[in-house]
C-alpha cells in the first residue's frame, strides 16, 4: 500500500515538473543540438594548431621525389633513417669509390657503415641420459641484432633426423599430441608416449604458431614443431622475424625429446642450423 | 727513547704504505691478467658473427668487373670455420623480407681469389675482409639480381666434441642487390597496387588505410610519398610520411608510413631518426567526431590517387531508431494491457 502510495507520489511530482518544464527541456534540447553542431562545423572548418603550423611550413612540405632529409646516417632507438633516402635528385644512383662501381644515393650505402649481428648461445644439444617414456629437454638461445629499418628473419633447418652413430637407426621428428605438427606448425606436445624430437620457441619476435591460442600454446614452451629436414628436401622454416629493428632480440629454444622402450641404444645426432638473414 | 719510537712509528707507516701499494697492485695486474680475460670471454656467446654491410646495392654497367668487400666479425668466443655460399633471393611481395631461394647466379665468376667451397677459419674476437669480384660479361639480361651470400658458420671446438653432442650452427648472410644496366640513370617506378579505404564510416571511427605499392621500373627505389587527409572545404586536417622502404624492381610492398609532426623534424627541416616511432601498415586519422565528406590523397612517387570517405553518425543512428523501436514497442505494450 505505501509502496503503490509512493509510486504514484513521484509519477504525479514527475508529471507536474515536466509539464512545467517543457518549454525549458525543449530549450535545452534545442542547445544541445546547437552545440553538437558547431562541434562537428568545429571539426570541419578549424583544423588543429599543429595542422596549420604544418601548412605554413613550406620546407617539409614535399614536392613529391623530394623528400629531403639532408645526408648522411643517423640512428635512433627503434629505428635507423637514412638521410639520403629519397633525397633530391632523379634516381637512386650515384658515384662511389670508383667509375664503374655505384651505390644507390638513397640506397644502402648508410648500411655499409652498419652491421648485422646474429649469436647463439650453445651450440651442443645435450639430452644426457635417455630413458623411454620420458620428455627430456635442453635448450639454446639466439640474439639478433640489427640496425637498419628493414628488419629480419631466421631460419631453421635439420641437416638430417636425429640419427644412431650406426648411421640408419633414427629417431623420427616428432608429430605432436594429436598428430598435426609438422616443420611449418607448432602445436602442444606434453605427453611422453608421443615420441619423437622437435623444438619450441618463445620470444617478442617468435613465429606467431608458438604462442597461439588455438590449438592452446598458451604455456610457454608446450608447443613443438619439427625441424625441417634438408635431407628430405623440406625448406628451411622461419623462427623469428621482424619488419622492424632490433637491438638484441632474443628467442629461447627448447629442444624436446622422447623415446620408446624400442629405441636402439647409443648415441643420435644431428646438425641443427639456423640462418639469420637481414631484411631490405 | 724519543727517536726510537719516532723510527718505530715511520716504519709502520711505511710498511702500512707499502702493503696498500702492494694490493692495489695485485688487484689491478689481477684485473688484467688472463683468468680475468678468459671470463670476460666465457661470458660471450661461443657463436656470434658480425657482417657489415648487411645490405648493399650496386650498380654496374654490362660487360664491367665489380669488387664488393664485405667485412666478417666473429665477436664469440670460439674459432669458427666458415664457407660461403651465394644465392639468389626474391620479395615476399609484403614487407622487406627475402625469400632465399636455391639458384646460384655468379657461382662460378665470383672471387678468384678465394675459393667459394673451401671454408676458412676466423679466430675469436677477430674479423676478415672477404673482397668479392663480379664478372658481369656471362650474364644476359640488363637487370637487377637481388642475392644473399651466406657465411655457414661451426665452432671448431663443437666439432672436436661432437661425438657425444647434436651440433647447433649458425648462418648470417648480408644481402647484395646488383643492377646491371648501360644506364645509370634512376629506372625505378612506383604505382600504387593497393589502397585500402573503406568510403563509409561511422563518425566515431576514424579513417584508416593501408597502401601497398609496386616497383614497375627496372631497379629498385625508395617509397617516396604522403597521404593527406582533406576535409570538405579542401582543407588538410592530417597528413602521413611514408617511409622510405626500398622496393625491388618487379616486386610489391607494403607502404609503412606515421603521421606527420613538426617533431620529426630538426631546425634544417630534416628528419630526426630518433623521433621516428610508430611505424604503421595500417596509418589511421583520429578525431572525436568525423562528419561529412573526407578525401584521401595519396601521392607515391608520380602517381596520385584519392579516395572520398564519408563519415556519417550511424552508431547514433543505430541507437536512434533502437530507441524509437523501443519506445513505440513499450507504448504498443502499454496500449495492450
Amino acid at each position: 500500500m505505501t509502496k503503490s502510495f509512493n509510486l504514484f507520489f513521484v509519477q504525479s511530482a514527475c508529471k507536474k515538473y515536466f509539464r512545467k518544464r517543457k518549454s525549458l527541456k525543449i530549450a535545452s534540447v534545442l542547445i544541445s543540438l546547437a552545440v553538437l553542431l558547431l562541434l562537428i562545423a568545429s571539426q570541419q572548418i578549424i583544423p588543429t594548431k599543429a595542422l596549420a603550423e604544418r601548412l605554413e611550413s613550406d620546407s617539409y612540405i614535399i614536392q613529391f621525389g623530394n623528400f629531403n632529409m639532408g645526408s648522411g646516417k643517423r640512428e635512433g632507438t627503434s629505428y635507423n633513417v637514412s638521410y639520403t633516402l629519397g633525397q633530391t635528385g632523379a634516381g637512386p644512383y650515384g658515384d662511389y669509390q670508383s667509375t664503374n662501381y655505384f651505390v644507390g644515393s638513397g640506397f644502402q650505402y648508410i648500411y655499409q657503415i652498419d652491421s648485422f649481428e646474429f649469436s647463439i648461445s650453445d651450440l651442443n644439444i645435450d639430452f644426457s641420459t635417455l630413458t623411454p617414456s620420458n620428455l627430456v629437454t635442453d635448450s639454446n638461445t639466439l640474439t639478433i641484432s640489427t640496425r637498419g629499418a628493414g628488419g629480419f628473419t631466421i631460419y631453421a633447418y635439420e641437416q638430417y633426423p636425429l640419427t644412431h652413430t650406426d648411421g640408419s637407426t633414427q629417431i623420427a621428428d616428432t608429430t605432436c599430441d594429436g598428430g598435426g605438427c609438422d616443420e611449418t606448425e607448432a602445436k602442444p606436445w606434453t605427453s611422453n608416449t608421443i615420441y619423437g624430437f622437435g623444438f619450441n620457441a618463445q620470444g617478442d619476435t617468435v613465429s606467431s604458431d608458438f604462442t597461439s591460442s588455438d590449438p592452446d600454446c598458451s604455456n610457454n614452451t608446450e608447443c613443438f614443431r619439427q625441424f625441417a629436414d634438408e635431407s628430405n628436401s623440406e625448406s628451411m622454416q622461419t623462427v623469428m622475424s621482424s619488419t622492424d629493428a632490433a637491438q638484441d632480440e632474443t628467442a629461447t629454444i627448447t629442444y624436446q625429446l622422447a623415446i620408446s622402450g624400442t629405441q636402439a641404444a647409443g648415441i643420435y645426432q644431428t646438425g641443427i642450423i639456423y640462418v639469420a638473414v637481414p631484411g631490405y | 727513547m724519543k727517536f726510537k719510537r719516532k723510527n718505530i712509528i715511520i716504519n709502520s707507516c711505511l710498511t702500512l704504505l707499502l702493503n696498500s701499494c702492494l694490493t692495489l697492485l695485485l688487484i689491478v695486474l689481477a684485473f688484467f691478467s688472463p683468468i680475468f680475460t678468459k671470463t670476460a670471454k666465457a661470458e660471450s656467446p661461443p657463436l656470434s658473427l658480425s657482417v657489415s654491410p648487411p645490405t648493399s646495392y650496386l650498380y654496374v654497367k654490362p660487360s664491367e668487373a665489380i669488387e664488393h668487400t664485405l667485412i666478417l666479425r666473429n665477436t664469440g668466443s670460439q674459432d669458427l670455420e666458415v664457407k660461403m655460399q651465394l644465392t639468389d633471393f626474391k620479395a615476399d611481395g609484403k614487407t622487406g623480407r627475402p625469400l632465399l631461394s636455391s639458384g646460384s647466379i655468379f657461382d662460378k665468376l665470383i672471387n678468384p681469389n678465394l675459393d667459394f667451397g673451401k671454408p676458412f677459419i676466423i679466430e675469436a674476437q677477430d674479423n676478415r675482409a672477404i673482397t668479392l669480384n663480379f664478372d658481369t660479361a656471362k650474364l644476359v639480361g640488363q637487370k637487377e639480381y637481388p642475392l644473399s651470400i651466406l657465411f655457414h658458420a661451426k665452432s671448431i671446438k663443437s666439432e672436436k666434441n661432437q661425438a657425444s653432442f647434436s651440433q647447433v650452427s649458425g648462418t648470417i648472410a648480408s644481402n647484395l642487390i646488383v643492377f646491371i644496366s648501360e644506364n645509370e640513370e634512376n629506372q625505378g617506378k612506383l604505382i600504387i597496387e593497393q589502397l585500402k579505404v573503406p568510403k563509409l564510416i561511422d563518425s566515431f571511427h576514424s579513417i584508416k588505410f593501408s597502401l601497398k605499392a609496386k616497383n614497375v621500373g627496372s631497379n629498385a627505389m625508395p617509397v617516396q610519398g604522403r597521404g593527406i587527409v582533406k576535409n570538405f572545404l579542401g582543407q588538410t586536417i592530417n597528413e602521413f610520411v611514408f617511409y622510405p622502404d626500398q622496393i625491388l624492381a618487379k616486386s610489391s610492398r607494403q607502404v609503412r608510413g606515421l603521421e606527420l609532426k613538426a617533431e620529426l623534424f630538426d631546425e634544417n627541416q630534416e628528419l630526426i631518426p630518433e623521433k621516428v616511432e610508430g611505424l604503421a601498415f595500417e596509418l589511421e586519422h583520429k578525431a572525436p567526431i568525423l562528419f561529412g565528406l573526407y578525401q584521401l590523397e595519396i601521392e607515391l612517387d608520380q602517381e596520385k590517387e584519392s579516395v572520398n570517405v564519408i563519415a556519417l553518425p550511424f552508431s547514433v543512428l543505430v541507437v536512434g531508431v533502437a530507441g524509437i523501436g523501443v519506445y513505440l514497442g513499450y507504448k504498443q505494450l502499454k496500449k495492450n494491457l
